[in-house]
């Protein structure tokens, strides 16, 4: 299945600084499994959302799915 | 020994408006070394002084401007200036903090406090140039805005005069008023509202002077490691080049960013108010004294031709995805009107969205709303409301007391009237993010999300939707943003380095040798608890330690967090126990002690 990772600010760095990489995964490969390919070091990673709402790591993807990867932040 | 030169002015300048009396006295050394200086002198001050259940718009209410110890030094942030006074809101203790250069300068003029009582017999302007203190009279500035008054000033008195001012909100002595220094605001709470009871168009200060630490050498090397750790945080980088939006997306990712009056907390225009939208309009950024984030952006309007600072997070959810609008230039628009008038951002948007479910839920029609067609979503309603609120015209001079008193107009509308203790909610939906609506209800103000918000429970530190152990996330917070607030740093140091780069700050800029962070973690306690039992003493109890009722009994909707509610009755027990108060919220008589506030106040005082 196919799955798209945006990449959100600094973390586009280990994209080539572009910000949408799209992977080819196995079916039933996990949120995890995108990160772990997306090649973002995990503690860098804030939060991860799954068509604009955070997710869990352990979930399992559909084909079609964006994962949009957020680096740690803040503001306010 | 005195404090002066470590650190120190060792002056609190004493202002009587009433007779134009102007004296000067130290700080005892010991309330310094308890409470440092900002908010932790200025609580000091006004609990000592002010009678309680005063009038706080009556003559003796204290307006106090503060700094602090680090407020001019090379400390990274520092040159921020507190206030701190009794709110026209709500009839808590207020403190308020803004950025820029003003708090600096009234350092280097000489004081480590202003405290202002009294009313003018005629609109004016208190000037300080160093130890040059006088009245001039302002009537011809009384009724500009804030933008007219700043660049009337600056004619008067030149650029190097730096200024906060009140513009016709606080003349008419609004409780969403603030007071403006520069292009930055202490706006919460209507401290802008005591200044103009007060007759008090402007504080103008010049100061010439310059800021002496106990150990030069010491100190900066302090500084150098907490500037270093700043500039190293990636977090910190990102508010370089998206400001304080950045984080709107991933609020929204994660369900607390607060739409259409916190019915829900995710925005489906968020696209269009994210920070990579806001980049069309900024064209600059810039930074206060002394700050390596730099987290300012400089925004212009085409469609309207107008510049303004911003938008901030904050700004943005409040007249944004909280009114429904994503329309960026009716955000900047509005975000315009509340700096020129001179009103707080957060609270207007919040009395806007109130209007807005108001009117969508029929409690009000058109004609209550001065024929404004107030629509989630209306960018026109939302500019139109905020014109009225600004200048206080029509519905405006209405809607300007608050979503507390707009509520009381209608009945059955008090559960969703987003308020705490009077104060309209910031930006982070609290039945999102457990540990935030818990500071939401406790905070002394009235709902602040500036007094030790745990807001890394929406950007990934914790998980928002259990209650487990965020009294403790909560407290551990608010001590520290104490103790930021007495030093005065920016709320952000927080994001770089922690209280053992401020107790190495501390200690070499004062010589007070504070044994280890513990023992200024404990000065952010004592703080607290002094804001505590001002409220109590003012008639606070653990009743308004709460959440408007859609926080409580409204399941939300749809989002990460759907079908939760905010737990608040045990997140608060195991808050007060954690404090050391009892089952009520008061803190005991041996918390008390143990703290030395026994050495500060006078404990017969003390609500039981």
């Amino acid at each position: 299945m196919r799955v798209t990772v945006k990449f959100h600010g600094e973390l586009r760095k280990y994209n080539g600084g572009r910000e949408t990489k799209q992977l080819e995964l196995p079916e039933g490969a996990t949120v995890y499994d995108a990160l772990h390919r997306s090649g973002i070091p995990l503690d860098q990673i804030a939060l991860v959302a799954r068509n604009g709402s955070r997710v869990n790591w352990n979930e399992r993807l559909r084909d079609g799915d964006e994962i949009k990867v957020f680096q740690l932040a803040i503001g306010g | 020994m005195s404090l002066e030169g470590r650190a120190y002015k060792d002056c609190i300048l004493r202002v009587d408006l009433d007779t134009g009396r102007v004296e000067r006295e130290s700080i005892p050394e010991e309330v310094a070394r308890l409470l440092l200086g900002g908010r932790g002198l200025g609580s000091w001050l006004l609990y000592h002084e002010l009678e309680p259940g005063y009038d706080p718009l009556g003559p003796r209410n204290l307006l106090i401007f503060v700094t602090g110890p680090l407020t001019g030094t090379m400390a990274p942030t520092a040159g921020r200036v507190g206030l701190v006074t009794k709110s026209p809101a709500n009839g808590a203790i207020l403190d308020s903090y803004a950025g820029g250069f003003f708090g600096e300068t009234l350092k280097f003029a000489g004081y480590d406090a202003v405290a202002i009582r009294g009313v003018a017999p005629e609109p004016s302007v208190l000037v300080i140039e160093d130890e040059k203190v006088r009245l001039e009279p302002a009537r011809d500035l009384w009724g500009s805005d804030v933008f007219d008054t700043r660049l009337a000033l600056q004619k008067r008195f030149g650029d190097s005069a730096l200024t906060a001012v009140i513009g016709p909100a606080g003349e008419r002595r609004s409780p969403i008023a603030g007071i403006f220094c520069e292009t930055r605001s202490l706006a919460r709470g209507g401290g802008g509202a005591v200044m103009g009871s007060k007759n008090l168009k402007a504080v103008v200060v010049r100061g010439s002077g310059r800021v002496s630490v106990h150990d030069p050498q010491e100190f900066e090397q302090a500084v150098w490691i907490a500037s270093r750790m700043l500039r190293m945080s990636s977090q910190i980088k990102r508010m370089q080049t998206d400001g304080t939006v950045n984080i709107l997306e991933l609020i929204n990712a994660a369900g607390g960013l607060p739409t259409r009056n916190f019915q829900s907390g995710q925005f489906e225009a968020v696209e269009e108010i994210r920070c990579e939208a806001w980049h069309s309009h900024w064209r600059r950024t810039s930074a206060c004294h002394a700050c390596p984030i730099g987290c300012t952006k400089i925004a212009y309007s085409e469609r309207y031709g107008i510049w303004i600072d911003g938008p901030e997070y904050e700004t943005t959810f409040a007249l944004g995805s909280n009114t429904g609008v994503s329309d960026r230039d009716a955000i900047l628009y509005a975000n315009y009107l509340c700096d020129k008038y001179g009103v707080d951002a957060i609270s207007v948007g919040g009395i806007v969205a109130f209007a807005m479910e108001l009117y969508e839920r029929r409690f009000a029609s058109k004609s209550d709303l001065d024929g404004v067609e107030a629509r989630f979503g209306n960018p026109e309603a939302l500019i139109q409301l905020c014109e009225k609120i600004g200048k206080g015209e029509g519905v405006g001079a209405f809607l300007e007391k608050g979503v507390r008193a707009v509520s009381r107009a209608f009945p059955g509308s008090e559960s969703f009237a987003m308020h705490v203790k009077g104060l309209e909610l910031p930006g982070y939906l609290p039945r999102a993010a457990k540990g935030i609506a818990l500071s939401y209800a406790i905070s002394e103000r009235g709902a602040c999300h500036l007094h030790g918000s745990p807001i890394i429970e929406l950007l990934g530190g914790a998980d928002p939707l259990t209650t487990e152990g965020k009294a403790l996330l909560f407290r551990t917070n608010q001590l520290d943003t104490a103790v930021i607030d007495a030093c005065i740093l920016c709320y952000f140091t927080k994001f770089g380095f922690t209280l053992k780069e401020v107790h190495q700050m501390l200690n070499a800029a004062t010589g007070f040798g504070y044994r280890n962070p513990r023992e200024v973690e404990r000065i952010g306690e004592r703080i607290t608890n002094l804001a505590r039992l001002f409220n109590l003493r003012e008639g606070f109890s653990e009743r308004d330690d709460t959440l408007p009722g859609r926080c409580l009994r409204e399941p939300l909707p749809s989002g990460p967090a759907k079908g939760h509610v905010v737990e608040l009755d045990r997140m608060k027990a195991e808050y007060y126990q954690a404090m050391g108060w009892d089952e009520h919220g008061i803190p005991t008589l041996r918390k008390l002690q143990e703290l030395q506030l026994d050495q500060l106040i006078e404990l017969k005082d003390l609500p039981h």
